[in-house]
């Protein structure tokens, strides 16, 4: 196992274009443009993007599935171009799908024979897995009649057999239920307590932020972001929201200019304002008037309004035309709408 | 193309179509490349862009490694799941093309020639059968044949056959070509598939009186595509010989058939039984014991005849042989079969009994063959059997058998019974007494059979007053019913004739008994005396 | 060597699966069928029986390849189970080759069934099993080779339906590539590069006439032979059989790897 001392980077990758021929009469359609990307070892790695950004096609190119039309990668140094880059790697795809007729045992037997885990240790290693991920009442079932959430556990399962320094998963928690993204995450979490590197591409932000060091966000097949979580979006203040006791009901006056808003609920007087300058300004107001500050929050973007701002404005640069949704006249989050909304009803 | 000169105009004209055949021959071969090429140039150009396809250079770094990494490229958008419409109709276009020059093959390659020429040929020998069935039912003498009606009859006859070759090209029978293509060179599942087709048409009514003409086709199918499947060549030739009233196409299918089995027995056995049921008309049975002689002999010589079945062969060849007139054959076959110590007690007795007959009529043949020679020699018949031998003795050069001609002079010629040579100046005519009452005895049975038959008759209900009567009673009677029995036609000939006797001169027959009354020494058991000698191999002396 | 576990698993895979026993069990039928057209062949029962059992089993092994191979890698590229396979440390060529002698496995299989019952019946029949009949049925075999080959190839390149069309009609051309020689010998008065292309054309396509014997080992003991062919014709079958296999198999894999999933 990689300890993260070590230089080598998980995964790199350097200059990957991706151009589609859809067929003689249609435009080529690029699908990667010059992506640049290192992974460090040891780190989990969310790989974020909208659909049709270009995640699963770089994934698919680091697993050879596909081959890009230019560019290089590596895998812990070795080429990708070397069969046994993908020894060091673990791939799950999205909404993976298996051999019907065999069984839960029989498919990660197969996997584990691939994988390279030597005889003697197959049989331990799947039973291991089995348990693990809750299937061993599923042993001898057919894949055939497995639902979503098992698939994807065999999916999981099949992708760490051989215990690799590299894991890639490709959506791992679509469409599932809040129980089976807990297990995925929790399966992550171990995987990276283990030392692993974990590169996974995810629309669960939520998750996503919860769980990795650092992100990448790819847009029409450019990387338009990468870093750690924390520095993408420590920067960001969305709003600083105040709350005084002390102030009557006509308010502060000087406030309601600087802020976006701000109303007295009958006991205490709430003020949001843009940045953390003008939160002070207003808290100096604010205490001015006699007011005394109860609560002082900066809302820090999260993760999901970074991609949407960053996706967002990427977007309105290259595309014309391509219709996106209208953002409605609030620009807050509909929790913190409603809860302004009560708190100006009351 | 040039004329020859002077040709008459039938001539001319043939030469004229020949040269247009020619022509459109080498019209069609032209289109045919043509066709060929182009067909050939697309495929190629098919076989080019699946070539670039995989190995186009193209713009890719990330290729595995391996001896056929040449460089990068973008695919060539041959992507076929996104093109499958069009794809079908290509190909269905290829196809309709690819036909369309298959049949110009076809064409060349004298395929549906092939077809037009085998239906030619059945309809030539279609008519030509026809025209011998009528002969031979007939049997008409030179007058009847210039007859303008009998001449109707031949020509509905051939009509009737042409119409069933005509019709038959409409009903289901392929040719050995076109089921060899269809069944993908399963040849033997292809036969197996006209047989049974055959076997339909074999019990139906359908086509009663031209069955043969219909089932021909189909067997000579069969044996195009399967040659070695002897079981079904025999049942077809079996099949064939029970169709038909002629024997003819029976046999030349059996010759095929044969040719192409050189070493089964089955065949020609099946041909030699073929011939060995008397024919109708008795005048022919010669010729029939010959070829049952010859296809059977050939049965016998095969390695794969089992040995139980010989000396019954042998017996039957025998048999045949002396009908024939090979009495040299028949005589020697009979000969082996009577001395074979393994041969069945029954059998070896007949044997020993027919080579009595066989041989009698061998020496009798002898003589009269010197007789012959006398007359060609001296312009006259000689006196005696006497003067004869003695002719043979000192002025013969022919080879002459040892027997023939002892020393001893004054010894009377016999027969294998012990009987007389008889010989009769005048006519010049030399006969076996011992064969001639063997006949008659035979003959006496039939006659008296016949008695019987016209006494019980409810219109005579008394013996026939004579032979002539018998006679004229008997052909009337027969005619009614359509046919006499092979055993009387043979012993009495078509016209049914009682009046003559075996042994020359009329029968002496009994009115009031209904009797025929024979000389003393026809007589069963005086006239096989001879035949214990003929089992323990002492040849019976052939003088007294 | 990966590639033996994915022939097992694909073996594994296709015996599962009841499409394969749908096959066999209509070749079963049309042997026990054999019996009746046996009983209406007018006393030619056992040689009816034996063509008609040796076809069933050069016909139906034949179909299990085609059928079952043509659909095999479209499969496993639409349901997005090659994503899980490819993805390992396995090259290429490793996967065709497995896929590959899965199916031959398959197919042999029911090509050993199938004639184990037909021997079977035959003994009960009472007719003779002459070497003759084995040979035919071990030709069989390396027909089955060439084909699965053929099957595999389009498998690779193209949909189900169209690889199946093409599979099989390259199967049926096959038998019948003696047209092409006797064509050739026919249009010698074209040009001799016509008789050359044509002559081409012939080597290109596979000779599966070849190993049709059927017809010569259901006549050999009546002719007295103990085999239907000489041990030295025999021998060039199966090494046509193979190089030709190789060859298609090298092009299967060609085509597979320049393929982008």
């Amino acid at each position: 196992m990689p300890s993260t001392a070590d230089a080598t980077p998980a995964l790199k990758m350097s200059g990957l274009r991706m151009i589609y021929n859809p067929g003689i009469f249609r435009r080529k359609k690029v699908a990667l443009e010059g992506l640049d990307l290192e992974v460090p070892a040891g780190s989990t790695y969310g790989f974020l993007g909208q659909n049709g950004a270009g995640k699963t096609t770089t994934i698919k190119i680091l697993v050879a599935l596909q081959y890009a039309t230019s560019g290089r990668a590596w895998i812990r140094g070795t080429d990708i171009r070397d069969n046994a880059a993908r020894s060091q790697v673990g791939f799950m795809p999205e909404n993976p799908y298996f051999y019907e007729y065999l069984t839960a045992a029989e498919t990660l037997d197969f996997y584990a024979q691939l994988s390279g885990v030597p005889k003697n240790a197959r049989r331990k290693r799947t039973d291991e897995l089995l348990e693990l991920f809750g299937l061993t009442h599923a042993k001898d079932v057919p894949t055939r009649e497995f639902s979503k959430g098992m698939r994807q556990r065999v999916g999981l399962a099949q992708a760490i057999l051989h215990d690799p320094p590299v894991v890639i998963l490709d959506e791992p928690m679509s469409g599932l239920d809040p129980l089976g993204r807990r297990d995925v995450r929790n399966v992550i979490l171990s995987l990276r307590d283990k030392g692993t590197t974990v590169f996974f591409s995810s629309h669960v932000l939520g998750d996503v932020a919860d769980i990795c060091d650092r992100v990448c966000v790819l847009h029409q097949g450019q990387k338009i972001s990468e870093g750690p979580i924390t520095s993408l979006l420590s920067g960001r203040v969305l709003e600083v929201d105040l709350s005084a006791t002390g102030i009557p009901a006509a308010g502060v006056p000087g406030v309601p200019e600087i802020a976006r808003r701000a109303w007295h609920d009958g006991v205490l007087y709430h003020v949001l304002v843009d940045n953390e300058e003008l939160a002070q300004k207003a808290k100096a107001l604010i205490e001015g008037a006699g007011g005394t500050l109860r609560r002082f929050v900066p809302h820090v973007e999260s993760l999901e309004e970074y991609f949407v701002r960053v996706t967002g404005a990427a977007g309105a640069k290259r595309v014309e035309g391509e219709g996106a949704i209208a953002a409605p006249s609030s620009t807050k989050l509909p929790a913190q709408t409603a809860e302004s909304e009560k708190g100006g009803a009351a | 193309m040039e004329l020859p000169a002077a040709m008459g105009d039938s001539e001319t004209a043939r030469m004229h179509e020949r040269a247009e055949a020619l022509e459109l021959r080498v019209r069609q071969l032209a289109y045919i490349e043509y066709g060929f090429y182009l067909w050939l140039g697309l495929f190629a150009l098919g076989a080019v862009l699946l070539l670039a396809w995989v190995f186009w250079p193209r713009k890719r770094a990330l290729t595995s490694k391996g001896f056929v990494d040449l460089a990068d490229g973008i695919p060539a958008g041959l992507h076929v799941e996104r093109h499958t419409v069009g794809i079908i109709g290509g190909v269905l276009v290829l196809m309709l093309f690819a036909i369309t020059q298959q049949l110009r093959v076809d064409a060349h390659r004298g395929f549906i020639d092939d077809q037009t020429a085998r239906m030619e040929r059945e309809l030539r020998e279609a008519t030509a059968h026809a025209r011998q069935e009528v002969l031979d039912e007939a049997h008409p003498t030179a007058a009847q044949l210039a007859d303008a009606g009998f001449q109707a009859r031949i020509k509905k006859a051939e009509a009737a056959a042409r119409q069933v070759i005509v019709d038959s090209h409409y009903l289901y029978q392929p040719s050995a070509p076109f089921l060899r293509k269809i069944f993908l060179n399963n040849d033997s599942v292809a036969a197996d598939y006209v047989w049974l087709t055959s076997l339909q048409y074999v019990s139906s009514p359908f086509r009663r009186g031209q069955k043969a003409d219909l089932m021909v086709k189909f067997y000579d199918t069969i044996l195009e595509l399967d040659p070695h499947w002897v079981g079904a060549l025999e049942t077809s030739g079996r099949l064939l010989s029970a169709l038909e009233s002629s024997r003819t196409r029976a046999e030349a299918f059996f010759n095929r058939a044969i040719t192409h089995n050189p070493d089964d027995y089955r065949l020609p056995f099946q041909a030699g039984l073929h011939y060995v049921v008397p024919p109708l008309d008795p005048k022919q049975l010669p010729e029939y014991s010959e070829k049952a002689a010859f296809f059977l002999t050939m049965a016998m010589k095969r390695k794969s005849t089992p040995p139980e079945m010989e000396h019954g062969l042998k017996d039957l060849i025998g048999r045949l042989s002396t009908e024939a007139g090979q009495y040299q054959a028949a005589s020697d076959t009979l000969w082996g079969v009577a001395n074979d110590a393994n041969a069945q007690e029954q059998l070896r007795i007949n044997a020993s009994r027919e080579w009595l007959f066989a041989d009698s009529l061998l020496r009798a043949s002898k003589w009269q063959d010197a007789v012959k020679e006398f007359k060609q020699r001296f312009g006259r018949f000689p006196q005696s059997l006497g003067e004869t031998r003695q002719y043979v003795l000192e002025g013969s050069n022919s080879p002459w058998p040892a027997w023939f001609g002892p020393s001893q002079k004054g010894r009377d010629p016999i027969d294998a019974y012990g009987y007389a040579i008889t010989y009769n100046p005048p006519t010049g005519k030399v006969d076996s007494r011992g064969a001639q009452c063997a006949r008659a005895i035979q003959t006496h049975y039939v006659i008296e059979s016949l008695i019987e038959l016209f006494h019980n008759e409810p219109e005579n209900l008394r013996n026939p007053a004579d032979m002539q009567e018998l006679s004229a009673w008997g052909r009337a009677y027969y005619q009614r019913i359509g046919g006499a029995p092979a055993p009387i036609t043979q012993a009495l000939g078509l016209e049914i004739d009682c009046t003559a006797s075996p042994l020359g001169g009329s029968w002496d027959y009994n009115p009031l008994t209904g009797e025929l009354i024979l000389p003393p020494d026809c007589e069963v058991s005086k006239l096989y005396a001879n035949k214990a000698a003929a089992l323990e191999g002492r040849r019976p002396p052939y003088f007294k | 060597m990966s590639f033996i576990y994915i022939a097992l698993n694909t073996f594994r895979e296709a015996v599962r699966d009841k499409f394969l026993y749908l096959l066999m069990g209509f070749a079963l039928l049309l042997i026990l069928v054999a019996r009746a057209v046996g009983w209406v062949s007018a006393g030619l029962d056992n040689k009816v029986t034996t063509d008609l059992g040796l076809f069933a089993i050069w016909l139906f092994s034949a179909l299990v390849s085609i059928l079952i191979g043509t659909g095999m890698i479209y499969k496993e590229i639409d349901k997005r189970t090659l994503y899980t396979i490819l993805s390992k440390p396995i090259a290429r060529w490793e996967f065709v080759l497995g896929k590959y002698i899965g199916l031959l496995l398959t197919s042999t299989v029911s090509l050993v069934g199938l004639s184990l019952a037909f021997l079977i019946y035959l003994k009960a029949l009472g007719s003779p099993i002459d070497w003759a009949i084995l040979q035919a049925i071990v030709l069989t075999f390396f027909e089955i080779v060439m084909v699965t080959a053929l099957a595999i190839l389009f498998s690779s390149a193209s949909t189900p339906i169209l690889s199946a069309i093409f599979t099989f009609m390259l199967f049926a051309v096959g038998q019948l590539t003696q047209w092409l020689v006797d064509f050739s010998t026919v249009v010698k008065t074209g040009s001799a590069l016509t008789t050359r292309l044509l002559d081409g054309v012939y080597l290109l396509l596979p000779n599966l006439n070849n190993f049709n014997i059927r017809q010569q080992a259901v006549h050999a003991t009546s002719l007295g032979k103990t085999f239907a062919i000489p041990p030295d014709q025999m021998l060039a079958a199966i090494l046509y059989s193979l190089s030709y296999t190789a060859a298609v198999l090298l092009l299967a894999v060609l085509v597979f790897r320049r393929r982008n999933f």
